[in-house]
């Protein structure tokens, strides 16, 4: 537990850190770091590759919906920092060493699993927001049927 | 409307539109906040907009005219302050008038991003922070110069491609010539996984997944081949590092 928190604490650090490259300033770091230390934390209780990709996925964007709400800023300010932790690079190294060595087959197979990841993360960004737009519209507007 | 103020809202509308794509803004959300603002006006109708990642053109009719204008983005950076305080200004606006809008659009482009030795720094930390996030607290150290490093090529003025194959090559190189060169013990593959995501475009791949979202393929086909090209630049400096030392 101690290095799953010891973990989050790099990923969060590492969202912070991305927030102020991406000129960030203020609460919106802290509230960067705190997203990443999260979602760091909740992909930790689960196993394998994609699943922890789609976990991870939905955490963040559904914390950097929740928080743009809150702090009445775009989602822009929080999301962009936050889902660069989280994007295959372990697995580019692979890659790339794979290719060099002449394994072309290792590296394609290599290839399709880091499509898969950023398909998967792609994926959780994409069904929040779809679920909170549509639920928004709902809230806002109840006079209109939504099947209509 | 008058003449004058038609000419003037088309310019503030044309900036706030401009700032927002330079800043790393999406599609969507730029077209939205343009014919927001335009609308914020009495006497003003019909917005259209039609936005690429690098052009816009935005048309709306008054009383008696059209009004039609065009411009280019030449240069694009990630800001989230401008992003935010734009956001805000839209939010805002209604209660406006065209002279504060003005001068609200002139204090958003005077924003000034942070230095470039906290950027530097903060690349440091940022690759510090991965190293920790992949398991690995012995190398912090090293891990935090080699970042600060890569935090200074990608500051630099320059192709910004260009820049990220040199930053690459460098995150690449330096813990195997570390290892080799200096014998310090350490774990080649985290020093340089926890370097790479400083070179990952995180608002572009953002921006990507957004517009094709809300249905802009074209513009997130733009988005999406600008992520790819960034991503091969990555794996173009790893893979020249590797293949130099398998040599």
């Amino acid at each position: 537990m101690i290095i799953l928190v010891l973990k989050a604490l790099g990923a969060g650090i590492a969202c912070a850190m991305c927030s102020i490259r991406f000129n960030g300033r203020g609460k919106d770091i802290v509230v960067a770091g705190f997203i990443g230390f999260m979602a760091a934390l909740g992909m930790g209780f689960f196993e394998g590759l994609y699943t922890r990709a789609f976990v991870s996925g939905l955490i963040y964007s559904i914390l950097s919906e929740i928080f743009a709400r809150i702090e009445k800023k775009p989602v822009a300010v929080y999301l962009p920092a936050v889902l660069v932790p989280f994007v295959p690079g372990k697995l580019t190294f692979y890659m790339m060493g794979e290719f060099v060595h002449g394994d072309r087959l290792a590296a394609m197979d290599r290839l399709s699993e880091i499509m898969c990841v950023c398909g998967l993360i792609a994926l959780a960004i994409l069904l929040t927001q779809t679920t909170l737009r549509f639920l928004s519209k709902m809230i806002h507007r109840p006079e209109e049927d939504p099947f209509l | 409307m008058e003449p004058y103020e038609t000419n003037q809202l088309a310019k503030i509308v044309m900036r706030c539109g401009k700032l927002l794509l330079m800043s790393g803004g999406d599609i969507i959300s730029t077209q939205e906040s343009m014919k927001r603002v335009c609308l914020s006006r009495k006497g003003t109708s019909k917005p259209e907009c039609v936005l690429t990642p690098t052009t816009m053109i935005f048309s709306f009719k008054t009383k008696d005219q059209i009004v039609t204008r065009a411009c280019e983005i030449t240069k694009v950076s990630n800001d989230l302050v401008r992003i935010a305080r734009i956001h805000d200004f839209v939010n805002h606006c209604e209660a406006m008038n065209m002279e504060q809008m003005e001068s609200a659009l002139d204090s958003i482009e005077q924003e000034t991003t942070h230095p470039r030795w906290i950027r530097i720094l903060a690349s440091g930390f940022c690759s510090a922070g991965f190293g920790l996030f992949f398991g690995d607290p012995i190398d912090l150290p090293f891990i935090f110069l080699i970042g600060l490093g890569a935090g200074w090529i990608l500051t630099n003025q320059g192709n910004r491609i260009l820049l990220i194959i040199a930053a690459s090559f460098f995150v690449t190189v330096c813990p195997i010539l570390l290892e080799h060169l200096v014998h310090i013990q350490l774990s080649i593959e985290t020093t340089v996984v926890s370097n790479m995501p400083l070179m990952v475009p995180g608002m572009v791949i953002f921006n990507a997944i957004r517009d094709t979202l809300a249905g802009k393929y074209q513009a997130g086909l733009n988005r999406t081949a600008e992520a790819c090209l960034i991503a091969a630049a990555i794996a173009t400096g790893t893979g020249l590092a590797l293949g130099a030392l398998v040599l």
